[in-house]
């Protein structure tokens, strides 16, 4: 998928130039996406232990959450059938991921790197965030609190991917959905650079949509942690933007300050 | 130099304010409320501490049906999902909750098992040792009584001690499911036999030819992660059903028929009454060995018994007993090793059939278990040091003297046991069994997977990469059973039941008949059909299938002692009023005040 999305939304050309010119562009955004590889590596390690702490210092707030939306997500699961299953299953596994994907290799294609440095950038706020929330927040998913009117509808379906989601994440991470936040962040991204990829912003904007809608219709998320999510996701595109343009400042400050000592060495 | 004073207060200021936050959020406000025992507007206040669905299929749907029925009589009720090890130490260990639903111990429905659950003596110990915080002056008496008394006099007994339990509800019983498992048949038969939870379960299978030949595995599933994580028969847990400890470790006797506890471990055993003392002679079988090819001797018998007693040892200060058996070693006054193969116990004042119940405490190795008993450096249980390396330690590899042996605990989330062929049952010279248990264990090896979910474990099962879904699964996935064609669906009922535990430490629970109104609001009929989809028994009492329930307590579709204040699952608000008001509590425009 990935692949055949690069052939299309990228094309052949600007494919290849990448290929030429891959040092030049990894050595401008390399040390931000080494960062968000860092984070990426210690994220599981940190979620392994701030379960233990969350449990200590963390406020419960699965029934305030519940208090404010009720059997919402109860709703929204009565239109429920399989196709339509099997299709958020699909999009909360697979769409998900290759959402996330996809602009990095986009992004590294187009000569202009500011669009990934912010992309990477607001994947660590998103990320790190999430993380501060899951240490301050410890909530029950929908389908954990209510399961007589929630369905745990992803795993119903397809058992097995409960494997894959449980070594990634624990039930008591529910908020903010960083599934939501993390698809939000790409399809505000994708806005920003619908000159360069115009194509891809409705692509990215459906795909996003529907993730946001998965998480709630699979029983996972409360409508409250999508919307905490769409909020994160704002935030975390914003800040990385102002971020970006003072690295910029900075560096160019930088360079100056190095013209000038070299040419007064000179 | 102001500025710098500033920045220190500031840097305090904050620090204390974090304290504070993390303090308050680890059960302090929950504490101030229960204390006060309602809030802002005066409405009596309730949480409920359950474990999450993914954990237990039915505890959290129980959970919601009861805090609506709270809710509709008036309580602030809410449901607090906690992850299971932190609900073992709220619930268990600090005893930091207002009500939870969970299940009690799987142990044989019996008079005594109650001796543990509710004596007041249990009420600052860990684990199910009176976690209700109960003291009832007249349920110890009979408690006590009931361990003496013989013949019709100890059901008499029983009888009041039902009756007063019902009376005053430390808790509240709100059903006995049913152990719903999947099996096939291709491999091994014979799964219906015994319950598959204990030794005797897999006593009873046979193997049939297409099990191939030797080395033949037996592959099970389980949904409980504890199983396969922890191998020791001691540790602390929130849910008390393990079923490969049974496997690992032999006691001296064990219940084989209806016939109460006979000799297992032990060969033979001779009980003697001189007055009031009650003292019996053990013989422990011949030329036994521990799974680590040691010798199996009567001081590791006597060992046993002083160990789970007190696994502190020597040291003056501190006692740490074992509270999972503390309602056997209560029993035993002493035990002595006479020679390498016989013991002398002297027990407390009990009759022989309840003393009979001490012989079931797994025998351990004293050459491995000695060296536990310093105190536990890091708490998985959390009670400042008053806690020993035994109660907390994985104990992997276990080294038991039961019919199978520790093998390999694989890295993705699985262990593997081997058959003890050293171990009686597999020798020739062993003695005599009962027919059905012949020739032991029919399998080399056993290998015990544990997965997140019931629906993984049935797929499983289903396209024969796992002969048998142990541990019980949920309604919801029983038509996935009856979908999958090499299936077989295998109920049975369970000893543990579900249970609203109520902490009677705190207002306004420390009254019964605050107690007795929420029992009503229970209709545990309901319970049955809605959330158990009828794989469920409701009882009134705890001893309930069993025939030491007088007629009284007995179940005719209500509870004969506490009937629901409504009918078909909702309540009914003038009879609410009504029961408030006769247990002198102020309930106000649909609202119960705490003062």
């Amino acid at each position: 998928m990935l692949v055949l999305a690069s052939l299309v939304f990228v094309g052949p050309r600007r494919l290849r130039e990448t290929r030429a010119d891959i040092r030049g562009r990894l050595r401008e955004t390399g040390p931000v996406v080494a960062v968000l590889a860092g984070v990426l590596a210690m994220n599981s390690f940190i979620r392994d232990m701030s379960t233990d702490l969350s449990q200590l210092v963390g406020v419960r707030i699965t029934s305030s959450i519940h208090g404010i939306e009720g059997a919402f997500v109860g709703q929204v699961q009565t239109v429920a059938s399989p196709l339509l299953t099997a299709y958020f299953s699909n999009v909360y596994v697979y769409g998900y991921a290759f959402l996330m994907l996809f602009p990095l290799v986009a992004y590294l294609t187009v000569d202009d790197q500011r669009p990934i440095r912010e992309l990477t950038v607001a994947y660590i706020l998103n990320y790190g965030i999430g993380l501060v929330c899951y240490l301050a927040f410890i909530a029950y998913g929908p389908r954990n609190f209510m399961p007589d009117v929630v369905e745990p509808l992803l795993y119903t379906h397809w058992p097995r991917s409960q494997l894959l989601t449980s070594e990634i994440n624990r039930n008591t991470n529910v908020f903010p959905s960083l599934h939501t936040s993390l698809s939000v962040t790409v399809a505000l991204m994708a806005y920003r650079t619908r000159d360069a990829y115009p194509y891809w912003l409705p692509v990215a904007a459906f795909i996003a949509g529907s993730v946001a809608v998965s998480t709630m219709y699979l029983g996972i998320h409360w409508g409250t942690d999508v919307v905490a999510g769409l909020l994160l996701a704002a935030g975390s595109v914003v800040a990385a933007v102002r971020i970006r343009q003072f690295a910029d400042r900075h560096d160019g400050a930088a360079r100056d300050r190095f013209g000038e000592l070299t040419d007064r060495l000179r | 130099m102001s500025a710098g004073r500033d920045g220190v207060s500031r840097r305090k200021l904050l620090a204390g304010a974090a304290a504070v936050t993390a303090s308050a959020s680890a059960g302090c406000l929950d504490r101030l409320q229960a204390l006060l025992g309602w809030r802002g507007g005066g409405q009596t206040t309730v949480r409920i501490k359950t474990l999450p669905a993914d954990a237990d299929p039915y505890a959290l749907r129980l959970a919601r049906a009861i805090a609506e029925w709270l809710t509709a009589a008036g309580i602030d009720a809410r449901i607090v999902p906690t992850a299971e090890d932190e609900l073992r130490r709220q619930i268990l260990v600090n005893h930091e909750f207002d009500l939870f639903v969970g299940r009690t111990p799987d142990v044989p429905r019996e008079p005594d098992a109650l001796y543990s659950l509710l004596h007041s003596t249990g009420v600052l110990a860990p684990g199910w040792r009176n976690p209700f915080g109960y003291s009832n002056a007249q349920a110890d008496d009979l408690l006590q009584r009931q361990r003496r008394a013989t013949g019709q006099d100890r059901r008499t007994v029983v009888a009041t001690l039902q009756e007063t339990v019902a009376r005053t509800q430390p808790f509240s019983v709100l059903g006995f499911p049913e152990t719903i498992r999947a099996v096939r048949t291709d491999r091994f038969t014979g799964w219906e036999r015994a319950d598959l939870g204990s030794l005797l379960g897999y006593l009873a299978l046979e193997a049939t030819p297409g099990a191939g030949p030797s080395p033949r595995t037996l592959r099970l599933g389980t949904t409980y992660q504890q199983e396969v994580r922890s191998l020791n028969p001691l540790s602390v847990r929130y849910r008390d059903n393990t079923m490969l400890t049974d496997l690992l470790y032999d006691p001296l006797g064990r219940a084989l028929g209806d016939d109460g506890v006979e000799p297992w471990l032990a060969d033979s055993w001779e009980f003697e009454r001189r007055g009031e003392d009650l003292r019996a002679t053990v013989r422990l079988r011949p030329n036994q060995l521990w799974h680590d090819g040691e010798p199996i001797t009567a001081s590791d018998v006597a060992f046993t018994y002083e160990f789970v007693a007190d696994t502190s040892g020597t040291d003056e200060d501190r006692f740490v007993p074992v509270p999972r058996y503390h309602g056997q070693a209560s029993l035993v006054e002493s035990v002595r090793a006479e020679d390498l193969r016989t013991l002398e116990f002297a027990f407390t004042d009990c009759s022989e059939a309840v003393a009979r119940r001490a012989f079931t405490v797994p025998v351990l190795p004293e050459h491995v278990w000695q060296q536990r008993r310093r105190p536990a450096t890091i708490g998985g249980v959390d009670v400042g040091g008053e806690v020993t390396e035994a109660l907390v330690t994985r104990n992997v590899p276990a080294v038991g003297s039961g019919p199978v042996a520790f093998a390999e605990q694989s890295a993705n989330g699985g262990l593997v046991v081997r058959r003890f062929d050293e171990h009686f049952l597999h020798r020739t010279d062993g003695g005599e069994f009962p027919a059905w248990m012949d020739g032991g264990l029919p399998f080399q090896r056993l290998v015990m997977r544990a997965d997140v979910s019931d629906g993984i474990i049935v797929e499983a099962a289903a396209d024969g990469t796992l002969d048998a879904a142990v541990s019980g699964i949920g309604v919801g996935t029983v038509d996935r059973v009856g979908d999958a064609e090499k299936l077989e669906l295998l109920t049975r009922p369970s000893d543990s039941f579900y249970v609203l535990g109520y902490n009677t430490r705190r207002p306004p629970l420390h009254n019964y008949q605050f107690r007795r109104v929420l029992g009503r609001l229970l209709d545990r009929g309901y319970l049955a059909e809605a959330v158990f989809d009828g794989y469920a028994t409701p009882a009134a009492s705890p001893l309930a299938g069993t025939d030491w329930v007088p007629s009284e307590l007995e179940w005719d579709g209500e509870h004969p002692v506490l009937p629901f204040l409504g009918s078909d699952g909702d309540v009914d608000e003038e009879q609410v009023r009504q029961a408030w008001q006769e247990a002198g509590y102020r309930y106000e425009k649909g609202t119960l005040l705490g003062r």
